[in-house]
């Protein structure tokens, strides 16, 4: 379970060691910061495939489910925005792995949650070593590590609205080199509902293949090729429902996204080197380079008509508009407006490349243990937008080109080269550890805007520090408290935009016993000129406009609590509770073009911050089967900024889903499980954003048979 | 069956009397023949004759005997008391002899004589009518009178405050006389004055007082421009007299009038004159940027329309391109002095004309004037007529979003037209200007006649009057404090700054002012004025283009965000 000393009992040694960033059981007990590891035995509970899922029982982590399978997951962490996960730092091994992290953040690839082998969600001082966003905190993604013997798995999983899931894993280890091949494939027909039918799903597959050399050298040392490939191919749209037709059929699809398709090839080389020289020092060198390709047709609006957000907003003011959505009426060329629909294929090309070196060493000094830890990162990623904009007329619920040849709507290109170093000493004396930290980054970008014919241009160096603090007060009981300045680069071209800093805070206690861990966490963060990242489109957000950031601040109480009871010696009881509590509020009045946010006055609460989150875990297992049931509570969010209690502006609902997992144990090689997620089959606004309603999943039945040979 | 029984001797009593049997009573059956009857019997009338019945009153038939006692018939289906007239009742009778007695007639006047009550009262409203509720609030009846003080029913059942919507109230009264008073209908309004309602409110209020009335004045200044005793028709006759001069002058100052009236219509192209690329617009004027460049008149294009005009019998302004018409072509027309064509060398159509005489090429350029003159009031005709039938569907609730939109878009003329391309563009402060080019003179908009400023001028003028006419009010239902106002100095600032130009330098044009940045000093000078504008400076219209760029920014910004309306042209999000 996660973040207990126990959590991580089945970690390994160095082979694991080197992409985990929180460290293993024993760093785990001192860290002095709130750090969140989810154990592969967690993680295999309940199945999921939906990041959003996994991590929102998180503390302190905040979700936005978009299209229910978190394709695109929308993650944010002690107040960083959730908007695409763009605000925090997104790690695949301890590589970044968003396509274009400093250049475009925003996560449109992440790695399948179901090759997930551990998780890890770094809050407070320890966020400060994974750049470059740290105001909220970072997610680091492990992957399986080559196993130790030889290792074959399948594991096929059918369900509702035709999902399906093979996943076969092959592992060959030799005398000194192990090779790990892992092949997924998974999608679904979708639960969506389009009018006039067609499909809603998706499809995704996923290959990886690597490769681990520890040579028979004087040093230990270890060498690692991961080979990866991932595409996808998804009827997935922008667009929801207006909320009347939310209620009647939240399942619904209006027939002007029938067009709409996300399709995305992903390719990577990551190469690690681990080196154990003497006298305590580790060598750690890492180099990456990930492709990322995506071509997104999705409706867009009306060409020179309204936007789809204001359409689904006030229906009755929009009464064509809102018909030919729906494909109820036909484009009428010529008339007021002719309410053109444009679906355009925003292509973008990503790569993201660098390598990164991390030292530690061990020392004693002064009569105090010193763990330095020195990391040096120089990366580079970039993304060549082309949005091509399509116009299609309404014709008897099908959308028809009109044959109008429709200029780029954005066209450019925008790069990032950054150097990171980050240095760290934890230094313990008797129950005492503090860590000072400090991580600078020297980032330059530029953004060549083709159809405006500018090149924008900037720089930006920032350096900030962190201390953490842990006292051992009892064996099991700790204190624990941390202060650390947070960024969050501005993107490259923003001329005059000062990156997004923060100033976090968080301070508790942490209990570990054999059968009972949990921890009690007060936070708050302090952001200075909150930046609402300006979308690509937005042609006003160049050169010295006013994008005004502002200042808010983010508070609230995380808890977590774990334990277990061994009932007699047949049984294994687990239970888990989760809670956070948050409070937001701008501390100043100003207006961005951040869609976000808009008009905001002090003392608003922020969007996408839900007042409460909880989670509620039991699980009971036996040798020969195991059940696990999960609550989730997600209260009702607020979707603009504003203050009133409630009635003003767009809210997303409250939200109690229960997943109930019961799994057979049949032999030791074959477990035969049946999941259920949303038993209840609530149904909720999850978001307004993109555009309009959105639903959570519905109840839906799985299936899963996993066979090891 | 015993009731039966006990009746039957009444049944037999009934049938023998119905049958005429039984009984002694009747005459005998062959009477002795008296002598023969031929005297008719004479009708005496009962009651007044004429008799006077009052307007709406009850006529009483009084009757009428003969002296012989027959039976006297009355005719008095004529009578109509709620007619004032005079009739005729007829009284006719016969004896058996079959005498007929002279008819009587008796005279049945209704007359109003004033004792009785034939006016309906007439109900009078008392508060606002059409009255305004807002939504989910108190519907308060107002009430109203009769102007003889009778009861009014007032039926307001009909009023739905839950609902946005006209709703009518009727009322009714009825005088003692029973004169019905004509119903009167009050329109109650339930809106929701946050929402559309408003929108919709000054929506209509811009349509019908701005836009529409432009439209009428623009077409009636065209029509005036290009009537065959019109001023372009008297310059055209002029030529070659001593009034060519003035003529000239009077036809020029009328292409400025109608330019005045074009260039208040340019802030709402929105309808008729944007439909099919704003053909309808273009015909009447053009000048249009776009893709951050602007297209302009071709004056080589023109020449050569001059010279098709004058040898094509089947030359028709109607179908020659947008880039060689218009109020465009017309000022090259008539205030270009040099009659020179503008073509390269190779262009075959006007390979003659320099050798052409002066008042020849006059007569030929005044002979496409009057052609395109034509074409300009047909269309500018055309647009105003297609609102008519347009206006309902533009101010449509139902619509609102979309249609207050197109509106809203319709102001950002004032940053791509007026801003970019007629100012900033020309001066070299804006992107429609490469960086190449130190300025860009030839996006100046009606450089002939040096009027740019004057349009610049009145663009903002109708864009002010168009802000002020309830989008200020709306913009401050959300803005925080009095916004508008503030935007509305802004735009008091520029035109204080033009006035203040156009005042202290009468014969300085924006031609001039960018035809003297000629430097990178120069180019600094200006990119300074327009960047501090408060700073007086050499170039005071580089100024002047910081002062718009003011006024669009809070466009691009304040201006959307408190409306609630898209930047146009702007793509929905990507959430990048």
């Amino acid at each position: 379970m996660f973040t207990s000393v126990n959590a991580t009992s089945n970690v390994p040694d160095p082979v694991i060691k080197e992409v985990l960033i929180i460290g293993t059981k024993e760093e785990k007990q001192r860290l002095p910061g709130s750090a969140i590891q989810i154990s592969a035995e967690d993680l295999s509970k309940q199945s999921y495939s939906d990041l959003n899922q996994i991590v929102s029982s998180v503390p302190g982590v905040y979700v936005r489910e978009e299209d229910g399978y978190g394709l695109r997951p929308n993650i944010g962490i002690r107040g960083a925005t959730s908007d695409r996960s763009q605000k925090i730092t997104l790690m695949e091994d301890g590589v970044l792995i968003a396509p274009a992290p400093y250049t475009a953040p925003a996560a449109y690839y992440i790695t399948n949650a179901s090759r997930l082998y551990a998780l890890e969600v770094l809050k407070g001082p320890s966020a400060i070593q994974s750049g470059p966003h740290t105001v909220g905190g970072a997610i680091n993604l492990v992957t399986r590590p080559v196993p130790k013997e030889d290792f074959n798995e399948i594991d096929l999983t059918f369900g509702s609205d035709g999902y399906q899931k093979i996943a076969a894993t092959s592992a060959y280890v030799g005398d000194n080199i192990g090779v790990l091949l892992e092949g997924l494939r998974y999608g679904s027909d979708g639960f969506k509902e389009l009018d006039g039918g067609g499909d809603s799903g998706f499809t995704r597959n996923d290959v990886n293949i690597k490769t681990q050399w520890t040579p028979e050298t004087d040093l230990l040392q270890t060498l690692t090729i991961k080979l990866g490939f991932a595409d996808e191919d998804a009827n997935e749209t922008y667009l929801g429902l207006t909320d009347d037709d939310f209620s009647a059929s939240p399942e619904r699809r209006y027939a002007g996204s029938q067009l709409d398709r996300f399709q995305s090839q992903h390719r990577q080389i990551h190469l690690s080197h681990l080196l154990y020289l003497k006298d305590g020092l580790e060598l750690s060198t890492k180099l990456y380079r990930n492709e990322y390709h995506r071509s997104w047709n999705k409706i867009g609006g009306f060409i020179d008509g309204p936007k789809v957000q204001d359409v689904l907003n006030q229906p009755g003011a929009y009464t064509s508009a809102y018909r030919i959505l729906q494909g109820l009426q036909d484009s009428v060329v010529g008339d007021f407006t002719d309410l053109t629909i444009d679906v355009t294929d925003n292509d973008r090309e990503y790569s993201s490349q660098g390598i990164q070196f991390d030292i530690t060493k061990n020392a004693d000094l002064f009569g105090f243990q010193h763990s330095v830890k020195l990391g040096l990162r120089y990366h580079q990623d970039d993304v060549r937008r082309r949005h091509q904009t399509r116009s299609y007329l309404m014709r008897a619920q099908n959308l028809v080109s009109d044959g109008i040849a429709r200029p780029l709507k954005t066209n450019n290109y925008a790069q990032t080269d950054a150097f990171a170093v980050w240095l760290s000493n934890d230094i313990s004396w008797s129950s005492w550890t503090l860590n000072v930290g400090v991580r600078h980054e020297d980032i330059s970008g530029s953004v060549d805007d083709k159809l405006a014919g500018t090149l924008l241009e900037n720089t930006q160096s920032i350096t900030a520090p962190g201390l953490g603090l842990h006292r051992q007060l009892t064996e099991n009981l700790g204190f624990l408290a941390g202060i650390y300045v947070g960024f969050s680069p501005s993107g490259p071209g923003k001329s005059g935009a000062e990156s997004e800093e923060s100033v976090n805070v968080e301070y508790g206690f942490r209990y570990l016993a054999d059968d009972f861990s949990g921890e009690l966490i007060a936070f708050k963060s302090d952001y200075d000129n909150l930046l609402g990242r300006c979308r690509a489109s937005d042609s006003d957000c160049q050169v010295g406009q006013e994008f005004s950031g502002g200042n808010a601040e983010v508070s609230g109480v995380e808890l977590t609590a774990q334990g277990q009871y061994e009932l007699n010696d047949a049984f294994l009881l687990t239970s888990q509770l989760n809670y956070t509590y948050s409070e937001s509020k701008f501390k100043s009045t100003f207006f961005s073009q951040f869609s976000q946010w808009g008009l905001v006055s002090k003392g608003d609460e922020l969007p996408y911050i839900p007042k409460h989150t909880s989670s509620l875990k039991f699980g009971m297992e036996s040798d020969q089967w195991g059940l696990d049931i999960a609550v989730k509570y997600q209260h009702g969010m607020r979707e603009t900024p504003g203050s009133s209690v409630s009635g003003d502006g767009l809210h997303t609902d409250n939200l109690t889903t229960i997943d109930v997992s019961a799994v057979w144990f049949t032999n030791k090689d074959i477990d035969i499980k049946l999941l259920v997620r949303n038993i209840t089959d609530e149904s909720a606004i999850v978001s307004h954003r993109p555009y309009g309603a959105r639903p959570n999943l519905p109840r839906t039945l799985l299936a899963q048979v996993k066979l090891r040979f | 069956m015993n009731r039966l029984q006990s009746l039957s001797p009444l049944f037999l009593l009934v049938f023998l009397t119905a049958c005429g049997g039984g009984g002694g009573s009747s005459a005998p059956e062959n009477p002795v023949q008296p002598p023969a009857d031929t005297t008719a019997p004479v009708i005496t009338l009962n009651g007044d004759n004429p008799q006077e019945v009052e307007f709406n009153g009850e006529y009483v038939e009084a009757g009428a005997s003969t002296d012989t006692g027959e039976t006297v018939v009355i005719d008095s289906s004529a009578v109509n008391t709620s007619t004032v007239g005079s009739y005729e009742v007829t009284y006719n009778a016969s004896d058996a002899a079959g005498n007929q007695a002279v008819e009587q007639t008796r005279t049945v006047n209704v007359a109003d004589n004033g004792s009785g009550d034939v006016t309906a009262p007439v109900i009078t409203l008392n508060g606002d009518n059409p009255q305004t509720v807002e939504l989910n609030g108190t519907y308060v009846e107002a009430g109203a009178t009769t102007d003889t003080g009778e009861q009014v029913d007032i039926d307001s059942s009909a009023v739905d405050t839950s609902a946005v919507g006209s709703y009518e109230v009727i009322y009714t009264a009825t005088d003692a006389a029973g004169n019905a008073a004509t119903p009167v209908v009050r329109t109650i309004n339930v809106v929701d004055s946050s929402a559309a309602a408003t929108k919709l409110s000054v929506l209509t209020s811009i349509v019908d007082q701005i836009v529409i009335p432009n439209y009428k004045a623009l077409s009636d200044e065209a029509a005036a421009f290009s009537a065959a005793d019109g001023p372009v028709a008297a310059y055209c006759d002029a030529l070659e007299t001593d009034t060519e001069a003035t003529a000239l002058a009077d036809a020029q100052d009328a292409w400025k009038s109608v330019m005045h009236e074009v260039q208040k219509t340019e802030l709402h192209i929105i309808g008729p004159a944007a439909k099919n690329n704003s053909s309808l617009r273009n015909r009447v004027y053009f000048y249009q940027e776009k893709d951050n460049s602007v297209d302009t008149l071709s004056t080589c294009a023109t020449d050569a329309a001059v010279v098709n005009a004058n040898s094509q019998s089947d030359f028709q302004v109607s179908a020659t391109p947008n880039n060689q018409r218009s109020l465009s072509a017309i000022e090259y027309l008539l205030f270009n002095t040099n009659l020179d064509h503008t073509c390269s060398s190779n262009v075959p159509a006007v390979a003659d004309w320099n050798a052409l005489s002066d008042v020849e090429r006059k007569s030929q350029r005044c002979v496409l004037s009057a052609l395109i003159a034509e074409d300009v009031a047909v269309n500018a005709e055309q647009i105003h007529a297609d609102w008519g039938p347009y206006r309902d569907s533009f101010v449509n609730p139902d619509e609102i979003g979309t249609t207050f939109e197109l509106m809203t878009d319709g102001l950002f003329y004032f940053e791509k037209h007026t801003k970019s391309a007629k100012l900033n563009g020309p001066l070299g402060n804006d992107v429609v200007c490469p960086d190449d080019q130190l300025t860009c003179p030839d996006y100046i908009e009606s450089p002939y006649s040096e009027m740019s400023l004057e349009h610049i001028k009145v663009n903002t003028e109708q864009f002010m009057e168009i802000f002020s006419s309830g989008l200020d009010e709306l913009a401050d239902e959300i803005a925080p404090g009095s916004w508008s106002n503030t935007f509305k100095g802004l735009i008091n600032d520029v035109i204080d700054k033009i006035n203040t130009i156009q005042a202290s330098n009468p014969d300085d044009s924006l031609s001039d002012q960018v035809a003297s940045i000629t430097s990178t000093d120069d180019r600094a000078a200006c990119d300074s004025a327009y960047g501090s504008p408060d700073t007086e400076s050499e170039l005071p219209m580089c100024s002047l283009g910081g002062l718009v760029k003011r006024v669009t920014d809070d466009l691009k910004i304040d201006f959307v965000t408190y409306l609630g309306v898209r930047l146009p042209d702007s793509a929905g999000g990507d959430n990048d």
